[in-house]
Order: C-alpha cells, then structure tokens, then sequence
C-alpha cells in the first residue's frame, strides 16, 4: 500500500564513512508520528543526554514529517535535531523552503549523521546514490556560495543544499543550518555541531517522488484545509502582505516589545522598522515554502546608497541582489532591543546571519547584552574594538562579520547572552532561560508566553508553546495577556498541540487557521494511519515529557524552569505595561500539576506509564 | 471628546495611519467606528491607550484616548 | 480555443503546480516529472511558472518519426501517446523550449496536454498565476489595467477647460 512515508533512513557515520540504509522503526512511527517526536525518540534511544554536544558522540538529525513533499498546504517542514551545545537540552530547530521535500522525493524521511569527519566532507543525494565527498574547496566559504559551488558540482542546478556557513565551521553556539540561502534550522546551535562535525553541507536531488495512502481522501482533506487557509484573513491576507514583521506594531502598542536589553517594553522608533515599512520600502515580493499557500516569505531589496555601507572587506556577497527576510524576531532582536532603528543595517545583518549561518535571534539579544555592559561601563570601547553603545547600526553589522568569523570582540560574542554577561561580571543582565536568549515578547506584558518561556524544553522560546496566538491575536480565543488565571492549561494545551504539527511536516503558521481537526485527518489518508485528534494530543504530550526527561537527565532541573530578576521583579519602567512583572509564581505549580509531574518537575510513575515512556 | 486613532497593517490603506476623531462625551468603540466608516469584521485587536477592549465594543472612551486598531494578523 | 497564462508578478514560488501536474502525469507527487516548473531566480526576486504553451510551429509533432505527437481535437494541445512513443529523444531536441521532457523511469517524453481542457496546475495555484483562458481575448484584462492607469495621468475635461 502506498503511504507518503518513505520508511526509509540513512544512517552516515562520518567517522568511518560507512552510509547505511535502514528501516524506519514502525513502532516508534505510530507512537510519535514523525519530525521532532520520531527523531527525538531516536537521538532518546541512541544517545547518552550527558554528552558533550560537541563531541563526536553526539547525532545530528535530520528528519521530515509524513506530510513534507506533498501537497498539504505548507507541508514544507523539516527538522533538526540534536543536543544543543548552548543549552545542553535538546533541541530541535525547524526550517522551510525545498530541502525537506527533496530529501522526500529522493526515497528518505531521516538521515541520522554520527560521530565525525576527519576533514571537511559534504554528503551528496541524488536518490539511492549516497556519497561523503570532499567539501575543501567550500569550507570557510558562506552559505551562498557553498550552495552554488555544490550545485555547480554536482552539475544540478535543480538540487537543493542545506549548508553551514562560516559561523558553523567556528562552533559559534547560535550557529545554524541554512537552505535555500535564507531558510533556516535556527536556534539553539544545530550548525555548531554539524561543524563539530566537519559536514559543510548536505546536496540533495529526488526524482522518485511520493504517494499518498487513499488519493481520493487526501485530495478532499487537503482541498478543505486550502479553502480554510484561503478564507482566513491572518493566512490569506496579512502574512502574504505584510510577513510577520507586521507585529513589531502590534507588540509596541500593547507595551510587549522588548527594548534595550528588556529595560524597556516599547520601543520610540518601532515604525521606522516596522512591517509596514518594510512593505512599503523595501520588500520586492513575497515568497513561499514548498506546497505553501501562505507565503509569508519577505523578499527584499537595499537601496544602491545602503547596499555600499558597513562593507568588511571579507565579503565575497553582491549587496545589490535581493535576499530575504527579514522577519519580525530578527527585526526585534536586532533592532528595538538594541536600540537600533536603521532599517538597512538591519536588512544586511539579517543577510549576513543568513550567509555566515547564525541565528538572528541569539545574535541580536547577545549584542544587547553587550550593549548594556558597555553602557553600564563593564566593557569599554578598547575591549569591544569599536563603540557599542545602544542604537549603534554600525555596531550591529560589524559585529555580526565578527561573531560569525570568532575575530576579536566577536569570539566572546560567539559565546552567547549567557556566557558574555557570566565573563563581564554580570549575569543578571542574561535576558532568557536555560542559557537560551528569549525571543521577541516582553513576558512582564504577557503573562502565558512567560510560562512558556520558563518551560519550553529547548530553553526559551516561543514556537513550542505559542501563547501569543490568544493573549494577542485571539486565536483560537482571546485570553487576556495580563492575566495568570488558565495560562497553565493554555500553556500545556498550546505545547501539546504543537508537537503534533512539529511532527506532521506542516509549518505552525497553518494553524493561525487549520487546527488538529484538519490536520490529523491529512496524516491518515496520506499515510494509512488511523488517529483521532485525542490520540494526537496524547502523542503531544508523549513527546513533551519525552523532551523532558532527556533534559532532567542531562542536568537540566526544574530549578531552571525559571525567569531573569529583571522580569520577575523589575517592572517595565513606562507605557501601557508600566509597572508589570511577570507572575510565574501563580501559574507554575498549577502547571506541573496538569503536566502531571512533582514540584521538582520530575514525572510521576503514573504519568509515565499512562504516556507509554 | 479628542480621540487619536492609528490605524496599521492594511487598514492604512483605507484610513492612512493617524486621523484626529471628535466625539460626544460617553461614546463607545462601536460609536467610533461608526464615524470613521470601520466595519468592526476588518479588525481584530483594539487597544485603548495599549490596553485590549477585549472584545467589548461597548467600551467607554474619554477624552486624549488613543486607539490602536489592528486587522487580524498572524506571527512567529 | 484557450491558452494556459502566466503572471510572475503573482508566483510565490510554491511549486503547488509542479505537485499537481506530476500527480496528473504521473500519479505521485513528483516535481522532477511535472511538465511546468517554478524557476526560482532568487537574486532578482522573479519567481516564473514554465511549460509548454502549445506553439504553432510544434518543432516536437514535426520531429517525431513515429507521429507519437498529435493536436488534441479539443484543446488543441500538442499531447505524446505513450503507446506509440519510441523515447528517441528527437523531440527533446528539436524543441527551442525546453519544454518537452524524457523520463528516464517510463523511456518515454512527458510535456503538457492540458489535462484534456481542465488543467490541474490552474486548479492549484494558490494565487492565480497560473489561469487558462480564451486565446484570441485573454490579453485584453491586461491591456484594461494599463488603460486604467491612462485615467489617473490627466482629465479630458480638465484639460479642456
């Protein structure tokens, strides 16, 4: 019988060069259905949590869902999943565009990378043909690059190349994974393994294509989801209009958009980078994932005059080309939270995080910190190599050439929020949880997103547990941000629910108008499988605690499921927010309590067993 | 009444981004967005002075309020 | 008779239509085997569905030495009989375009045969890129577009006054 599992993976150990082909374990297929749950139950079985991330113990996943490939609207996704050496939790970092897909239609649904290179390889696919070749000529070159001199090789123009750039190759511990030039596994440092790694790059071309279980139900299934997608104004209008950017608006007029290091919850000059004015000014189109009807891609151009700023001369790239992004978490990470409102700096340094394969997200808050050491005077201008004083453009693109390459001021910045502010003498100025820098809601604002922030296993975070959706946008139903009452349950439900799109292959952004009523149904006539919604939730939730346990055992204790003084008693100086903090302490132990775990956060045996782990 | 409205997202293309609405004493939301011609199914999020109407277009306005007014809209 | 059109300023680069033609022509979901493709030039941000728009001239049912390439009484397309196909390759060659295409797994060519007057990359494309109308008529909406903006440059009356 057909499915659009491929059932397949291939298993490469980089430290022999052996490539393997192997089944798919089935068992754990139905009890985690794919993407993050299946490969977490993999790296879970295969791996010791205690280990050193950058090591060669440690695996490096990449994993699809059964809806990546076909033409379920948005069933672009893939995953990566490893050990984060940032955070020493699991971590798992999702990406679009066309790479997921190929790996698909070339006959895999998983490629397991073990221990490591001895010099730089990249891996080749180009269906049951599998190879390790030598990546010499591309390693220290940027992701760019990389990915026209391997398709260049290769001689196929049509492949599709997930690579690091030099951020990677340097361990910088927010590094990524990048496809397509601007699609990317951000957070948590996926990248900085595969450099561990030695693997530039992994070149992919399928040409078997997939099947789907029952055709004439899947085509009603996935037709019903296009229409609700079509039909709603958040996935049929805003998002293709204006991308995500559209909220750095929405959180400034609320009082939830973090500034200056979290000194602040809005910004003065947060139009001057608004969506709208990057609608307005600078984007060229909008661009979508493969299968995506959304198409909330930014596509964006410099003027001439900007295209010329800022330039170190390391550069090989053409400033003058269109590229994409950026979006509203690197639009906040690196401008309202440090003070900066150049909307063109901010263009080119989101590019740069692009080519050099860093996260936008860890970068900007990292100079933040920074910025407020050398504000506060615990770093100077002879130290940090040139003035980092707060709204400082220039600062914010120089600095990102010198993270990604570790050269001066920039190997310490390389480090993260957590380490530098440790260095400096400064600790309290750290602005996220489990050594993860937060992302771009103020949690003194909005209550729920805090809890979850406290809670998501891969350190702070907002994807795994997307509050915001109610508190702000009132989907599904509008709860109150200020609030602490049912955050608990809205924070466990919001978890729950998203390990089962993080598993399917769809992107989350399908669920600002599709829920688990339209989307478990397309996993079953795609793939033969027979869930209900309930049995979903619970695979959900299987998987959270799975994610868990792996970071209890790694070291990771619920005394860290915490948030910075600054936010829990240093209230938000002016605005609408003014005066708030954020009230963990009253939604906490109720959230244990319906996770079903002790006040240490451990899982009680029963919860265990009802989960089957 | 003085009221400031801002307008965002796609609404500015019907209403620009600011306009300055005069008001009797007592109106509600729902008033307001009678006079500036707003049907309430363009928008989602209301603020007054950045606190949410939640819903309640009874929603009594006073005078120097400012208005935020967003369509429904979606992010990560 | 009716036409496959494209306008690039609305692909988003989706590749919906690559999945609906390889289901048609194929029955899986195989870009590789679409006859229409969404190049992606990302550099100057243009995103561009291609395929065959059943030329005149048909270089492809001219070449072939086994006349396995015929116009379709209804649509007028250009369609392969696969039963008749030799996979010789000559059409693939002999087309400017590029758009008629062998298929290694079957050894026969694939290209666009309209799905006999119903095409499934029309149905699927999320933003109307890709529309089939009347040949001798669907230009004249775009032609109306650029009229329109003849109003906005000056007011007969106006002028005249």
């Amino acid at each position: 019988m057909s499915s659009s599992y491929t059932n397949r993976l291939l298993r490469v150990n980089l430290s022999d060069g052996s490539i393997k082909i192997e089944k798919i374990n089935q068992d754990w297929q139905n009890k985690f259905i794919g993407g993050r749950g299946l490969a977490t139950k993999y790296l879970v079985a295969e791996t010791d949590p205690k280990i050193d991330a950058l090591s060669k113990e440690n695996k490096l996943i990449f994993v699809t869902g059964p809806l990546t490939g076909t033409p379920a609207p948005t069933g672009a996704r893939y995953m990566i999943v490893t050990k984060s050496p940032l955070t020493g939790a699991v971590a798992c970092s999702n990406s679009g565009g066309y790479f997921g897909s190929e790996l698909k239609f070339a006959g895999y649904d998983m490629i397991i990378f073990e221990g490591a290179a001895e010099k730089p390889v990249y891996l080749s696919i180009y269906n049951d043909e599998v190879a390790l070749k030598d990546a010499s000529e591309v390693w220290g070159k940027g992701v760019w690059e990389t990915e026209e001199l391997l398709k260049s090789a290769e001689g196929d123009s049509e492949a599709k190349v997930a690579a690091i750039g030099p951020a990677g190759e340097n361990k910088v511990l927010f590094s990524c994974i990048v496809n397509e030039k601007h699609r990317a596994a951000g957070r948590s440092g996926v990248g900085a393994v595969m450099g561990s790694k030695k693997l530039k790059a992994v070149v992919v071309r399928g040409t078997k294509g997939i099947g789907v279980n029952n055709p004439t139900q899947f085509f009603e299934d996935i037709n019903r989801s296009k229409e609700i997608l079509k039909d709603s104004p958040v996935t049929g209008k805003a998002l293709p209009a204006y991308g995500t950017a559209v909220l750095v608006n929405v959180m400034n007029e609320y009082g939830g958009l973090p500034a200056y290091n979290f000194r602040k919850a809005q910004f003065e000059n947060a139009e001057k980078v608004s969506g709208e004015t990057l609608a307005d000014t600078r984007l060229v189109a909008n661009k979508a994932c493969f299968a995506c009807t959304i198409a909330c891609g930014r596509v964006t151009k410099l003027p001439d005059e900007a295209s010329e700023q800022y330039i170190v001369s390391t550069s090989s790239r053409n400033w003058k080309n269109a590229g994409e992004g950026p979006e509203y978490e690197n639009t906040w990470a690196m401008a309202p939270l440090c003070g900066v409102d150049d909307i063109d700096a901010l263009i080119k340094a989101n590019w740069l995080c692009n080519d050099l394969g860093m996260d936008p997200i860890s970068y900007g808050a990292t100079l933040a910190c920074a910025m407020e050491l050398y504000d506060t005077g615990a770093i100077d201008e002879k130290t940090a190599g040139m003035n980092l004083a707060f709204g400082n453009a220039e600062a914010l693109v120089k600095m990102a050439y010198a993270t990604g390459y570790r050269e001066g001021f920039g190997d310490y910045l390389a480090e993260g929020a957590y380490r530098l502010s440790k260095r400096f003498g400064h600790p309290e100025f750290f602005m996220g949880v489990k050594k993860q820098e937060f992302p771009a809601y103020d949690p003194r604002s909005v209550q729920g997103i805090g809890l979850a922030y406290a809670t998501n296993n891969r350190g702070a975070d907002h994807l795994r547990g997307y509050t915001i959706a109610s508190e702000i946008m009132g989907i599904p139903e509008k709860t109150d941000p200020a609030a602490t009452e049912g955050k608990a349950a809205l924070t466990k439900l919001f978890q729950d629910a998203t390990g089962v799109v993080d598993s399917s292959g769809l992107c989350v952004f399908s669920t600002f108008a599709i829920g688990l009523p339209e989307i478990v149904p397309m996993i079953n006539s795609a793939t033969g499988s027979n869930y209900s919604v309930d049995d979903a939730l619970k695979i959900g939730e299987r998987i959270w605690n799975m994610e868990h346990l792996y970071n209890l055992e790694a070291g990771i204790s619920g005394s860290e499921d915490t948030l910075p003084k600054r936010i829990l008693e240093g209230k938000i100086p002016e605005g609408p927010t003014k005066g708030m903090v954020n009230r963990l302490s009253e939604m906490l132990p109720e959230y244990y309590k319906l996770r079903g775990w002790d006040s240490s956060a451990t899982p009680t045996e029963a919860k265990l067993k009802e989960l089957d782990l | 009444m003085n009221i400031k409205v801002k307008f965002f997202a796609d609404l500015r293309n019907r209403f620009g981004k600011e306009s300055a609405c005069r008001l009797p004493e007592g109106s509600t939301i729902a008033d307001l967005f009678k006079q500036v011609e707003l049907p309430e199914e363009l928008t989602r999020i209301v603020l007054v002075n950045g606190k949410s109407i939640e819903g309640n277009m009874n929603y009594g306005l006073c005078d120097k309020d400012t208005v935020s007014i967003f369509p429904p809209v979606g992010g990560g | 008779m009716k036409t496959l059109r494209v306008d690039i300023s609305k692909c988003t680069a989706c590749r919906q239509c690559e999945l609906a033609c390889s289901w048609h022509l194929t029955g899986s979901f195989n870009p590789a085997k679409s006859a229409i493709k969404a190049f992606v030039f990302d550099t100057i941000a243009r995103y561009v569905p291609y395929t065959c728009f059943q030329c005149d001239e048909a270089w492809c049912m001219n070449s072939c030495p086994v006349s396995a390439i015929s116009i379709d009484a209804k649509t007028k397309a250009k369609v392969v009989d696969k039963d008749r196909c030799v996979g010789c390759r000559v059409c693939t060659i002999a087309c400017p375009f590029g758009t008629i295409s062998f298929d290694s797994a079957t050894g026969k060519v694939y290209k666009c045969d309209l799905c006999d007057g119903d095409p499934s990359c029309v149905a699927n494309c999320p933003t109307g890129a890709i529309t089939y109308g009347d040949v001798d008529t669907s230009s004249t909406s775009r032609m109306s577009q650029w009229a329109l903006k003849l109003t906005d440059a000056y007011s007969v009356k106006e002028a005249s006054l």
